[in-house]
């Protein structure tokens, strides 16, 4: 049978008849024991609760197992359900051409201040009707809804005058300037997987009234300011609320509009300028059916990491 | 005798773990002899040197927090005073916590070019796909580089915090956090409304804390347990959701909203229940679970993080976080609530988890780290622009400023000309109930 030569805890050389170390005066282990005494030390555990022999920065060989790295060798997202989640950036476009087309009217007198009022009023009462329909709301709540509506317009009429004369003295390519930063910022910053709720608002409905406080001072009349500040409240604050509601119950309906908001878009367009037609259809086929090839060629250079520390995919209440 | 520096943007008067953990962690390194200071920001009414327990010395610096009680990161509009503290206190070790507090990182880096050493504890998980993780991450990178030793309050948060700051796992200790146990103990004479099992939820009503999962399991349970009674408190942007769905599924006979519950008061509310329930989506440590445990409540909580780390399996019934499973681990709790050993469970949570165990165990870091040498210039730049070509430039550019401004803070207001503070009365450690301290109890070790 073969022992050590030497003690292992402090070297000692054992001669032929030494039983156990001079210095530890541990016994004088066989080999094979001295393996099993090493087997027979607690394991470490991932554990917090309980003191372990192993020093606080000891490193265990599962250290990192629990990470897993994005595996890129697969094809990728897919081209169909990219091009379904850009409905939703191709809907805050056609929000934001909606609402330059009416400042358009309004500017030059295209179309009737009272007809314009009718449009918005019809439109509100229509989008609040939609969204305490898909909320299932009670009457009551309805009414309150109702109510606060006509408490805002009230308070924002007494505040048309006041709108229409902030920005009144900086030139007109300064408003136009800015407003482009600021409605860049506007769909750059839109929070489209509705992750906040909807208690505050966030940069990009920041930008939303800035612009549309900007583009409010070159207009001709106090109804024309209430009405395109009022028109940028339901267009890029309301709307996305109700855009959510619809999409997470009626998907299909959410896209049947979108579409024929798009197609309507366009073809209004048409009436002023072949130009802006073309570019808008031209951005709207870029948006949709480009940009995912660009996003599936991209993504084999991706490199995700995940772990425990996620934060799950769970369902969320507004 | 270690004199150390702990500092953080979160301390009193604001109330939450890692304040607690930090004033714990001072008074029992003063326990053990150590010399402990802390810095912070200034709060309402509360600005300068102020003294607590057992002459816990902390200084509210006038420095206006910019951000949900965090400074702004000027990188040298703190060296100044930060630099007059150190040396009066003639510390040795700077000690920071919490990787969103600015203050901490931007002291830290101060205390490096000053020569002190260096310990940073992290006490939450990033994940590493998001907007604010990248800049959270990259900041906490540069900050880091230089550390000396860094402490995560869990095996996960260890390798959470190894692979966002890119740090070698053989510097960074694990040291859990504690409990108070003393302040947490079981009363089940208080258990009410009677003839129910009561469910007791605490947390802060934000989408962290998972309450959107709550919500889905108040109603899954209410209607499949009739017995059941929730008791939640916290606050936060997620309550009124809670409030609509109580209301809208008619729950009133079944909850409780108490709203948010004082910290003196938590545990009055444990023990009125039975069963403690956690749907938190990430946490790494998760004290909660803890404290609820040592009130003696069966507990149910989601298996996320750190957490199947805090507490045995025979104490907790772990669930994906998922309503249905969620639920089906209440009802599984269910019968054994109503026979639980409460009092055995807070005794075994007692030697579990002490605040004596996390200073002893934090003190051999100190230790080990004096005994190494400090760092040459070369290699913190070297350290610096590892960080990449650009960026690491540009933190070479920040150090050299840092050194420039030591070297002109050093011809101002020379070392000598500083005077030492007075030492806190030494009598008070024979004397205490002379002094009016009876409240904090260093836990001894058996």
């Amino acid at each position: 049978m073969d022992y050590f030569k030497y003690c292992p805890w402090d070297g000692y050389r054992f001669s032929e008849n030494d039983v156990q170390c001079f210095i530890c005066r541990r016994p004088k282990y066989q080999l094979t024991s001295y393996i099993q005494e090493e087997q027979e030390q607690k394991k470490w555990e991932k554990i917090l609760y309980e003191k372990q022999p192993y020093d606080d920065n000891y490193i265990d060989e599962t250290f990192l197992q629990s990470v897993q790295k994005q595996d890129n060798t697969n094809n990728g997202p897919d081209y169909k359900q990219l091009i379904s989640k850009t409905s939703d950036l191709i809907f805050a476009v056609n929000c934001v051409v909606f609402y330059l087309l009416s400042y358009f009217l309004m500017l030059h007198d295209m179309v009737n201040d009272q007809l314009q009022l009718y449009f918005w009023l019809v439109t509100a009462i229509t989008c609040l009707i939609m969204f305490s329909v898909v909320k299932k709301m009670k009457t009551l709540e309805i009414l309150s809804n109702f109510k606060s509506i006509g408490i805002y317009i009230s308070i924002l009429l007494l505040f048309a005058p006041v709108m229409q004369t902030v920005n009144q003295t900086y030139a007109d390519n300064t408003i136009y300037v800015l407003t482009s930063v600021a409605i860049l910022i506007y769909i750059f910053l839109k929070d489209y997987d509705y992750e906040k709720d909807f208690t505050e608002l966030d940069v990009s409905q920041w930008a939303s009234l800035v612009f549309s406080s900007l583009l409010a001072s070159r207009l001709h009349n106090e109804l024309q300011v209430f009405l395109m500040i009022f028109a940028s409240n339901l267009l890029f604050i309301f709307v996305p609320i109700l855009q959510r509601s619809i999409k997470q119950k009626y998907n299909s309906v959410f896209r049947v509009i979108n579409l024929i908001s798009t197609i309507g878009l366009g073809l209004s367009l048409l009436f002023f300028s072949y130009f802006l037609a073309l570019l808008f259809f031209g951005c709207v086929f870029f948006i949709t059916f480009v940009s995912p090839l660009q996003i599936i060629w991209l993504y084999q250079y991706k490199n995700t990491i995940r772990g425990p520390w996620d934060l799950p995919n769970v369902k969320q209440y507004d | 005798m270690v004199n150390i520096c702990l500092i953080c943007d979160f301390f009193y008067p604001c109330l939450g773990g890692v304040e607690m953990h930090i004033f714990q962690l001072g008074l029992c390194l003063i326990e053990r002899g150590h010399k402990v200071i802390i810095i912070t920001h200034k709060y309402q009414g509360r600005s300068g040197v102020r003294y607590m327990t057992n002459g816990l010395k902390v200084y509210y610096c006038p420095f206006i927090p910019a951000i949900q009680t965090v400074v702004l990161f000027t990188y040298v509009g703190t060296l100044p005073i930060f630099r007059q503290i150190l040396l009066r206190e003639e510390i040795h070790i700077v000690h920071s916590h919490a990787a969103t507090s600015y203050l901490g990182g931007e002291l830290l880096l101060h205390a490096k070019s000053m020569g002190f050493k260096t310990v940073f504890t992290d006490h939450s998980l990033f994940a590493f796909n998001d907007a604010a993780s990248f800049h959270v991450n990259k900041i906490l990178k540069y900050i880091l580089c230089e550390i000396d030793h860094s402490i995560s309050v869990s095996h996960v948060s260890k390798e959470n915090l190894s692979m966002r700051a890119s740090l070698d796992p053989r510097n960074i200790s694990v040291i859990p956090n504690a409990v108070d146990c003393s302040r947490f103990t079981p009363n089940p004479q208080k258990r009410y409304p009677l003839n129910t099992i009561n469910i007791v939820v605490i947390c802060r009503m934000t989408f962290r804390k998972g309450v959107d999962l709550l919500v889905d399991v108040l109603q899954i349970i209410c209607k499949q347990h009739p017995e059941i009674y929730f008791i939640i408190g916290g606050d936060g942007p997620k309550k009124k959701i809670l409030e609509e769905t109580i209301q809208r599924y008619n729950l009133q006979n079944q909850t409780e909203l108490l709203g948010s519950v004082p910290g003196h008061q938590v545990k009055d509310v444990l023990n009125r229940g039975h069963i403690f329930l956690n749907t938190s989506l990430t946490e790494a440590f998760c004290i909660a679970i803890v404290e609820a445990a040592s009130c003696g409540l069966c507990v149910v909580s989601t298996n996320v993080g750190g957490i199947s780390e805090v507490l045995p399996k025979n104490m907790v019934l772990y669930a994906d976080p998922t309503p249905e499973d969620i639920s089906h681990k209440i009802t599984q709790a269910i019968p054994i609530a109503k026979n639980f050993q409460v009092y055995q469970q807070h005794e075994l949570v007692k030697k579990m988890y002490s605040w004596e165990q996390v200073a002893e165990r934090t003190e051999k870091v100190y230790y080990k780290i004096l005994q190494t040498q400090n760092q040459t210039i070369l290699k913190r730049f070297k350290d610096c622009y590892s960080n990449g070509q650009i960026y690491g430039l540009f933190l070479m550019i920040l150090l050299i400023f840092d050194l420039i401004f030591l070297m002109i803070l050093d011809f101002l207001q020379p070392h000598k000309g500083i005077h030492k503070p007075g030492i806190f009365n030494q009598i008070y450690k024979n004397q205490k109930e002379k002094f009016g301290d009876h409240l904090f109890k260093a836990e001894q070790q058996n």
